[in-house]
């Protein structure tokens, strides 16, 4: 629910912020000194296995040494235990250095990667040391044995466990935002504008509408107090204009008077015959938006492991191809199932409304994660996935509809970015919570958590998105008919084909597939490869709700569809320019920027600007969308096949940017075209 | 080894005759050049610990090649299930070469194996490890000479080498061949030094010279080829050796462990009698043909180090040796 932009609106919304920054601080608050006491704990533990891999190290190594000085060569004629050291300084990576030295400390041999700062320093920073004496078997030291273990193996993992942390803070704080989001707006924004409304139009003197008064809150007993204030009211007037009836038999000028009070009143105050009547239901973007985003956390919580679990089911089936190749089949029977349903989806949304699309949506994909559970082979999983596919399909395109439908005047952009959003925020923190619950309960019980949040998305729609809502144009338009009038609208296709297909080629094919390849030829871990192509989630994120508010405010939401894309090519263009470790992922984040700049005024440009249907609009423009997907990384690879994986960048990057530039040229002819009209 | 257990199975499911017929002592002729030693006895020990039945008839050259026609004759004429041939030499000499095998001079008609053997294939007494091309097989105690090689460079780095050898011994003269090859690929030279024949005999006396000479010529180590020669007069070539300050390094177990030569890579003979008794076994118990049982070597060495000698010569082994070396 939005708060008309006016100074009530301004204290609500500063009220917001306050609120969203308070929970914000103490969230990040616990959870940052949850961390530190977690590393801490960490370092307590890793201090004296360190020592202890240092001294069962120094064990080691000290027994030829004390085999020599047992079979009776003097400490000081030691041959090659240099040479020695070097050998297992070289096979033990964690070893900084070995050092032997005698009674007095002078040393005899080292080595080691460090073991030219010890000679120069005798200490050495970031290692764990442990000394042995070398000894004869049964007899006195002769000298010391050195051994310098690095911290820098340990540190490594102290680091993982440090950005998985952060992850995990981030998953957090987007849960909690979510839901702080909704709970604000029911209870809070909801009632407090609905009073403000109200307000208003008593001081408008319409009293026509009772308010609703919802809850048993404060703003409920203001909302019951002020309809029995204006029943009372109402039941005055009435009394008033008995009693001119009656003063009107008195006299002609009794009667004139009492016609023009009566007149007075009625013109200040607006009341309705028969009696005030309920506020209709107020259209909310943020009800669609709350189980939109528990319904991406379900269906996502089985990302990490769904190609893993098919190949578990096609080893126990049948042989007639290869598990790995098999499963793919349920991933391309869920992309498949989307693609397909999501035009009907915008059919069913258009006909019956979001509310009844969501609960459709939802009972489907719910069917489906029930399915998946339960399933004991490949062919029952890849249906259960085509439940999964269909229901995402309609419940997706329900909710963005609802969302344009509730976006007021002015906050179109801001509302549908907040579309992208909420699949972005619900896909990472899915992704991540699901591959927790699959860890610890196995993938069964991560389906059957899918099918318990759907349940409680159906149940919010049922309570948060109202009835009704069915779009009449769309009514009698089937799938066909609606694709021949969305495809026939020039605008549409312009924007389809020349900025949001291209987003998406760019997206599956430079971050999902090329990106994640030249990073591993740049040397990087696979941890750190998954961290680089978080950022373009980490970069959309803030950019999306920046692109809405520019749209809206600013009113160049087509500029910046097309400034976008030729941003993301000139990044990916850029790459060559500064070493690949860098520029990648410089050009990661950029993308994540200039896609979520674009992403919410290409919704608005669709739902404000579309002659049709705006459900089967943007369930063309999803489908679309899906394409691109699928195009992109079979783009990309078909680029590397031919050329290395820089090119192949560059080739996608140029085409964006023109297409791009398409875009603006035919954005501008077109209003040439409306001038002169 | 491996080849028992089915065997031993397929034995058991025979008939009571055969089962018998597995009892029978079977009769070994062995046929030694310079009397018993330890290959012998790990030979003779490994029948005992495994209970096979065998009757070992013990016949010694004394190492004189000419006895050997006469061994040969004798062998014929007793039909033993076996013929056991000790040292290249005789084996040579009793089996002659593979491809010009003469029945009326070489053993014939009976299964064949020989211990103690360098280079069987260079000497022709098989045509290849894998597959001996005659009723023929036994076992090797050398290392690999590229090995040996590395086992001196690993004690002590060096551009010149020497060695000792008997010219009569084809096995000295091959392995000689083969070192001086293989050091000349890597920049290094070795110093063959024959002891001078008188009479067709090598001349013991001339072994304290040799070695100065070696000495003299730059060597840094004194290489010891496995020969039969050399071995008989351990005691003076070592002693020479550590005289002359120079580091011996021996192919054989016997001129480090009873000598005082400094270092060796060797099989222990002992271990290598009982590993020719293994394929024995396989013949005479298993019925498997000996052309079929492939020539082959301990897979594992030791490196001996005489700790004494490495006192005395101010030469002691790497801190790395150690982890690998036995002292002795």
């Amino acid at each position: 629910m939005s708060l008309p932009e006016d100074g009530t609106a301004r204290i609500l919304a500063r009220l917001v912020r306050n609120l969203s920054l308070i929970a914000i601080a103490v969230l990040l608050g616990t959870v940052v000194a949850v961390s530190f006491a977690a590393l801490g704990a960490f370092e307590r533990e890793v201090r004296p296995a360190l020592e202890r891999e240092a001294t069962v190290i120094g064990t080691v190594v000290a027994n030829p040494f004390e085999r020599a000085l047992g079979l009776g060569i003097p400490f000081d004629a030691l041959v090659g235990a240099e040479e020695y050291l070097d050998g297992v300084a070289t096979s033990q990576p964690a070893v900084a250095y070995l050092v032997l030295t005698d009674l007095d400390g002078r040393i005899l041999a080292a080595s080691g990667p460090a073991a030219a700062t010890f000679r120069t320093q005798r200490e050495v920073s970031g290692v764990t040391e442990a000394t042995l004496p070398v000894a004869a078997p049964g007899g006195r030291p002769q000298g010391w044995l050195l051994v310098g273990v690095s911290r820098a193996a340990v540190d490594g993992i102290v680091e993982d466990t440090r950005w998985d942390l952060l992850i995990v803070l981030l998953v957090g704080v987007m849960v909690a935002m979510e839901l702080l989001r909704y709970a604000l707006d029911r209870s809070v924004i909801g009632p407090l504008s609905m009073i403000d409304r109200m307000a208003r139009r008593l001081a408008a003197g319409d009293c026509s509408v009772l308010a609703d008064p919802g809850a048993a809150d404060e703003a409920g007993r203001v909302a019951l107090a002020l309809n029995a204030l204006l029943r009372r009211l109402a039941d005055r007037c009435a009394q008033l204009e008995w009693l001119a009836t009656e003063a009107a038999a008195v006299g002609a000028r009794a009667a004139r008077e009492a016609a023009a009070l009566i007149a007075g009143l009625r013109e200040r105050l607006r009341l309705r015959e028969g009696g005030a009547v309920a506020e209709p239901a107020q259209p909310s973007a943020s009800a669609a938006r709350l189980p939109l985003f528990l319904f991406v956390v379900a269906e996502q919580l089985s990302t990490s492991f769904i190609p893993l679990f098919g190949r578990d089911l096609a080893r126990h089936g049948p042989a007639f191809a290869s598990p790995d190749l098999l499963a793919a089949l349920p991933i391309a029977t869920f992309v498949a199932a989307v693609a397909l349903a999501t035009p009907w989806g915008g059919t069913v949304t258009a006909r019956r409304g979001p509310r009844a699309a969501v609960l459709i949506g939802g009972a489907v994909a719910g069917l489906g994660y029930l399915g998946a559970a339960l399933a004991q082979d490949l062919p029952q999983f890849a249906l259960a996935r085509v439940f999964c596919g269909i229901g995402y399909a309609v419940l997706t395109i329900a909710c963005q509809t609802q969302m344009a439908v509730a976006a007021q005047q002015g906050r179109l952009a801001r509302t549908l970015g907040g579309f992208t959003g909420a699949v972005m925020t619900g896909a990472v923190c899915g992704t991540a919570i699901g591959a927790v619950i699959a860890d610890r309960l196995g993938y069964a019980a991560t389906f059957l958590a899918s099918v318990a949040l759907v349940v409680v998305v159906m149940g919010l729609a049922l309570r948060a998105i109202p009835r009704g809502m069915t779009d009449p144009k769309a009514a009698g338009q089937g799938v066909v008919a609606g694709a021949r009038a969305a495809f026939g609208n020039a605008r549409f296709t312009a924007l389809l084909l020349l900025a949001a297909i291209p987003a998406k080629v760019v997206l599956a094919g430079f971050i999902f597939y090329l990106a994640p390849i030249a990073l591993r030829d740049a040397g990087l871990s696979q941890a750190a490869v998954g961290r680089n192509v978080m950022l373009y989630g980490l970069c959309m994120l803030p950019a999306i709700a920046l692109g809405g508010w520019l749209t809206d405010r600013a009113r160049i939401g087509g500029g910046l569809i097309w400034g976008a894309a030729v941003l993301n090519g000139a990044a990916m263009l850029a790459i060559p320019l500064l070493p690949e470790d860098v520029s990648l992922p410089i050009a990661i984040a950029l993308t994540g920027v200039a896609q979520g700049l674009a992403s919410a005024p290409m919704l608005a440009e669709v739902a404000a600007g579309a002659g049709g249907s705006t459900a089967l609009l943007l369930s063309f423009l999803r489908l679309g969308e899906r394409v691109g997907s699928v195009v992109g990384p079979f783009a990309a690879a078909w680029l590397l096949a031919r050329s290395d994986v820089g090119s192949a960048v560059a080739v996608l990057g140029a085409a964006t940017a023109l297409a791009g530039l398409g875009y603006a040229l035919a954005a501008r002819g077109r209003r040439r075209q409306e001038a002169a009209a | 080894m491996m080849h028992r257990r089915p065997l031993l199975a397929a034995v058991a499911l025979a008939a009571p005759g055969v089962a018998r017929a597995q009892n029978r002592p079977r009769r070994i002729l062995m046929l030694l050049f310079r009397g018993w030693e330890e290959a012998c006895d790990g030979f003779r020990d490994y029948f005992a610990v495994r209970h096979r039945p065998v009757d070992l008839i013990v016949r010694n050259a004394q190492e004189d090649l000419t006895r050997v026609p006469d061994m040969v004759r004798e062998a014929q004429a007793m039909q033993p299930d076996l013929v056991y041939l000790w040292g290249t030499t005789l084996a040579m000499a009793a089996l002659g070469p593979w491809d010009a095998h003469d029945p009326a001079r070489h053993l014939t008609g009976m299964p064949v194996v020989f211990n103690i053997v360098t280079d069987p294939v260079r000497n022709r007494v098989v045509r290849t490890r894998t597959e001996p091309g005659r009723p023929v097989t036994g076992t090797e105690y050398i290392a690999p000479v590229a090995v040996q090689l590395g086992a001196m460079a690993s004690y002590r780095p060096f551009r010149r080498a020497a060695a000792l050898y008997n010219p009569r011994e084809g096995n000295s003269v091959v392995t000689l061949e083969e070192m001086h090859e293989l050091l000349a690929t890597r920049g290094a030279m070795l110093d063959r030094l024959p002891v001078p024949l008188v009479e067709g005999r090598p001349q013991a006396e001339a072994i304290p010279g040799l070695v100065a000479r070696a000495r003299e010529g730059g060597a840094e180590w004194l290489y010891i080829p496995p020969d039969t020669f050399l071995n008989e007069h351990r005691a003076a070539l070592t002693a020479a050796a550590l005289r002359e300050g120079l580091p011996s390094f021996s192919a054989s177990e016997r001129f480090v462990a009873f000598a005082d030569a400094l270092a060796g890579l060797v099989s222990r003979y002992y271990s290598v009698g009982a590993f020719t008794a293994f394929k024995a076994e396989q013949i005479l118990f298993g019925g498997v043909a000996p052309g079929a049982i492939p020539v082959e070597t301990l897979s594992r060495f030791s490196y001996l180090v005489r700790m004494d000698t490495a006192r005395r010569l101010h030469a002691y082994p790497p801190v790395s040796l150690l982890r690998i070396a036995e002292a002795v």
